[in-house]
C-alpha cells in the first residue's frame, strides 16, 4: 500500500531567492533510481534505496542494462540475458537484483514511498550562540553580520549557557556534543569558559562524557586563551578564505578593511599551541572565488589538517556561484581528488574533507529520510534561550523550536521532521541520491528556494557529479586499498 | 541464499534513527496514526497476487503494509487482498456503502454472510 502525501505543509515561506524547479531524473524501466559506473573497468552499482554499493559480475551488469530499458519487463530482460548466461543464471542474479531493492516491485512502475514517523530523536548536540553579533563584517554572512534573524545583538549569559547544557544532557543519551557558535563566540569568552567547565562537572557528576566545540574567525584567540581551548580539548574550526587576496575580498572588518592581517597571526599562533585535537579549516565559495586548489595548499602550508569547503549561502544574486563558478570549483575538487587518491594508494591521509565526510557516509552506507540532523539530533540555543532548527535558523521564529524555559516544543518539532521527509520531495523520488542527499540542506532551500521544506533544486546536477566522484574514489579505495579504509575511515568512530 | 553476482563493498546500511522501525508489532491508536492524517491519499499495489503481509515487494520486512487500518479500503477496493476484507470488486460491492470516513463510520460496515 502507498501512501501520497496530497499536500505537505509549506512551512517557513517566505519572501527569499527565485523557486527553480527541481527536474526529476527520468524513470528508467523496472530499475529502482540507481547509479551504474566503472571502476578500473568492471561495473558497479549504486543502489538509492540502500545506499548499497554493488559490485557486478557480467550476469548481473546485463541484467540492470536489460532492466533499464525504458520499454523493460522482467520477463523480457530475464529471457533476453538467459539467451547469453543461462535460465538459471539470470534468474538468481535477477532473485539477488530482486533483494538488494534494485528491481521495482512487481506490477509497480515507481518505488512506493516510505513515510515514516520519526520514532525518537534524542539529542546528540546542542549549539549554544554566545554571541549575536560579530567583530567581522563578512559580505556573505548568512547570520546578517552574526544578528540573525531576530536583528537583536546580543550576549548569552552563562546561566542560560548552562541550561542549553543541563538541556543536552537531559534530552541525549550517553555522549553530550556542545558546539560554540555566533556571530563571534569569541567575544562572549567568559561564558564560554564558564561553560566548558560547568559541563565537564556535569558529565562527572553524571558519569557521562561531554566534548567541545568552537566556530570562530580567529581575531580575539591570544596565548592565554589557546592554552585554555588546548588543556580542554575544544576542538577548533577556523572560518578562514584562503590567502589575503582571496579572503579579503569577502571577509572584512567593521570598516571594510581585509581581515587577515588581523586574524593570520592568531590564528599561526592556534595552530603552534593546540595540538590536542586536529583544527580544521572551513572555507566559503562565494562568487568570483573559485580557486580550490590553491586554497587547500595555502591552508595546508598554514599548518591545517583537514579543510572543507562550503558553498555560500546567499539570497543575494551577486554573492552566489553562477552554475560557470560551480563547475570550476567542481573541476578543483576533481584534482583534489586526484591529489587525495594519489597520497591515500601509499597510504598517507590528505586532509580533503569533503571527499573524507563523503567517503565515510558512503563507507557507513548510512540512510538518510532527513537532509541533516538538524531537528533531530541537533537543536540551536539562541543568545536569549529560543531554541532553532539549527544554528542557521537562530532567532527564526517560524523555524522555532520552544526555549530553554518551556521546554522543546516536542510536536512542532515532530511536525518539521514528517514535513520534512525525503518522501515528501517529489522530484526526489527518482533520484540514486535520495537517501544519501534527502534534498539538501533546509536554510540553504530556504534561502534559495523559498522553503525550508524544498528541495535543493539548484545543487542536483553539481550534487550528482561530486557524488559520481566520490564513488569512484571510494571504490577504487575499498576494491584495492582496504588498509587505508581500515586505518582513515573505519576508525573515525562518531561518538554517540 | 549465497549471492553469486552481486557483492556489496561498503556496510550494509544501517537505517538513520529517523526510519520507522519494523512496524509489526508496533500497536497505534487509530486516532493517532500520522498515516491516516488528511494529508495522506491510498492507491493501490497489489492488484495481482503479490506479497504485502508477510513479505514486502522486494521479499524483505521492512516495507510491509502498515499499519493494518490503513489497508481497509485500498485492500477491498483497487488492491484485493482476500484474507483481509470483503472482495469489493466483484462480490460485495456495496460493502462499505455507508461508511464515508472510516475512523468515524466503521461501525457502519456491513457484514458479509455467506
Amino acid at each position: 500500500m502507498i501512501a501520497l502525501p496530497i499536500a505537505a505543509g509549506a512551512l517557513g515561506q517566505g519572501e527569499r531567492g527565485p523557486y527553480v524547479p527541481a527536474e526529476p531524473l527520468p524513470a528508467r524501466g523496472r530499475l529502482t533510481p540507481v547509479l551504474r559506473y566503472l571502476v578500473a573497468g568492471k561495473p558497479y552499482l549504486f543502489v538509492g534505496e540502500t545506499n548499497a554499493i554493488l559490485a557486478l559480475d557480467s550476469v548481473s551488469d546485463d541484467l540492470v542494462a536489460e532492466l533499464g530499458r525504458d520499454d523493460a519487463t522482467d520477463d523480457a530482460a530475464l529471457a533476453a540475458v538467459a539467451a547469453s548466461h543461462g535460465r538459471d543464471a539470470a534468474r538468481s542474479a535477477f532473485r539477488e537484483l530482486a533483494l538488494e531493492r534494485v528491481v521495482l516491485p512487481p506490477g509497480m512502475s515507481a518505488v512506493p514511498r516510505e513515510l515514516g514517523e520519526p520514532p525518537r530523536f534524542p539529542l546528540k548536540s546542542v549549539v549554544l550562540n554566545l554571541a549575536q553579533g560579530c567583530n567581522l563584517s563578512c559580505s556573505y554572512c548568512f547570520a546578517d553580520e552574526g544578528l540573525y534573524h531576530d536583528k537583536t545583538y546580543g550576549m548569552m549569559d552563562s546561566a542560560t549557557a548552562r541550561s542549553g547544557i543541563d538541556m543536552a544532557f537531559e534530552e541525549g543519551e550517553g555522549h553530550v556534543h556542545v558546539t560554540f557558535f555566533g556571530g563571534e563566540p569569541t567575544m562572549n569568552w567568559p561564558v564560554l569558559v564558564d561553560a566548558v567547565r560547568y559541563g565537564e562537572a556535569l558529565a562527572l557528576e553524571k558519569s557521562r562524557t561531554i566534548d567541545f566545540s568552537v566556530t570562530t574567525n580567529g581575531a580575539l584567540l591570544t596565548d592565554e586563551r589557546i592554552a585554555f581551548l588546548a588543556s580542554h580539548r575544544v576542538g577548533v574550526s577556523v572560518s578562514l578564505d584562503g590567502p589575503p587576496d582571496l579572503n579579503d575580498r569577502h571577509r572584512a572588518m567593521k570598516g571594510g578593511r581585509g581581515s587577515s592581517d588581523i586574524v593570520l597571526p592568531r590564528i599561526r599562533r592556534l595552530l603552534e599551541l593546540h595540538q590536542s585535537r586536529p583544527i580544521g579549516v572551513r572555507v566559503t565559495l562565494a562568487a568570483g572565488n573559485t580557486d580550490v586548489e590553491r586554497i587547500f595548499d595555502y591552508m595546508l602550508d598554514l599548518g591545517f589538517y583537514e579543510v572543507g569547503f562550503a558553498p555560500v549561502t546567499s539570497a543575494r544574486a551577486d554573492l552566489q556561484l553562477p552554475a560557470a563558478e560551480l563547475l570550476a570549483i567542481l573541476d578543483g575538487f576533481r584534482r583534489l581528488a586526484d591529489r587525495t587518491m594519489s597520497a591515500a594508494r601509499e597510504g598517507r591521509f590528505l586532509g580533503f574533507s569533503n571527499l573524507v565526510n563523503t567517503w565515510q557516509e558512503l563507507h557507513e552506507g548510512k540512510i538518510k529520510s532527513h537532509g541533516c540532523g538538524a531537528g533531530i539530533g541537533l537543536l540551536s540555543v539562541g543568545s536569549q534561550g529560543g531554541l532553532y532548527l539549527c544554528h542557521r535558523f537562530t532567532g527564526s521564529e517560524e523555524h522555532g523550536f520552544g526555549s530553554l524555559e518551556a521546554g522543546i516544543d516536542q510536536a512542532a518539532r515532530a511536525d518539521f521532521l514528517k514535513a520534512a521527509h525525503v518522501a515528501h520531495k517529489d522530484p526526489c523520488q527518482t533520484c540514486w541520491l535520495k537517501h544519501t542527499c534527502a534534498g539538501g540542506c533546509y536554510h540553504e532551500a530556504w534561502e534559495r528556494q523559498g522553503s525550508a521544506l524544498a528541495p535543493n533544486a539548484h545543487y542536483c546536477d553539481y550534487m550528482r557529479d561530486w557524488m559520481e566522484l566520490a564513488l569512484a574514489t571510494y571504490t577504487e579505495l575499498a576494491e584495492h586499498h582496504p588498509a587505508f579504509i581500515e586505518r582513515h575511515l573505519a576508525t573515525r568512530v562518531r561518538k554517540k | 541464499m549465497t549471492q553469486r553476482h552481486t557483492r556489496r563493498i561498503n556496510k550494509p546500511g544501517e537505517p538513520g534513527p529517523e526510519l520507522p522501525p519494523n512496524g509489526a508489532d508496533e500497536v497505534i491508536p487509530l486516532a493517532d496514526d500520522p498515516l491516516l492524517g488528511g494529508a495522506l491519499q491510498l492507491i493501490g499495489c497489489t492488484t495481482v497476487f503479490e506479497p504485502g503481509w508477510e513479505t514486502d515487494g522486494w521479499a524483505g520486512m521492512t516495507s510491509l503494509c502498515r499499519p493494518m487500518q490503513r489497508d481497509v479500503y485500498g485492500c477491498s477496493a483497487d488492491c484485493w487482498w482476500p484474507a483481509q476484507v470483503p472482495d469489493e470488486l466483484s462480490n460485495y460491492q456495496g460493502w462499505s456503502e455507508q461508511c464515508g470516513n472510516v475512523e468515524k463510520d466503521w461501525s457502519k460496515l456491513n457484514f458479509v454472510g455467506e
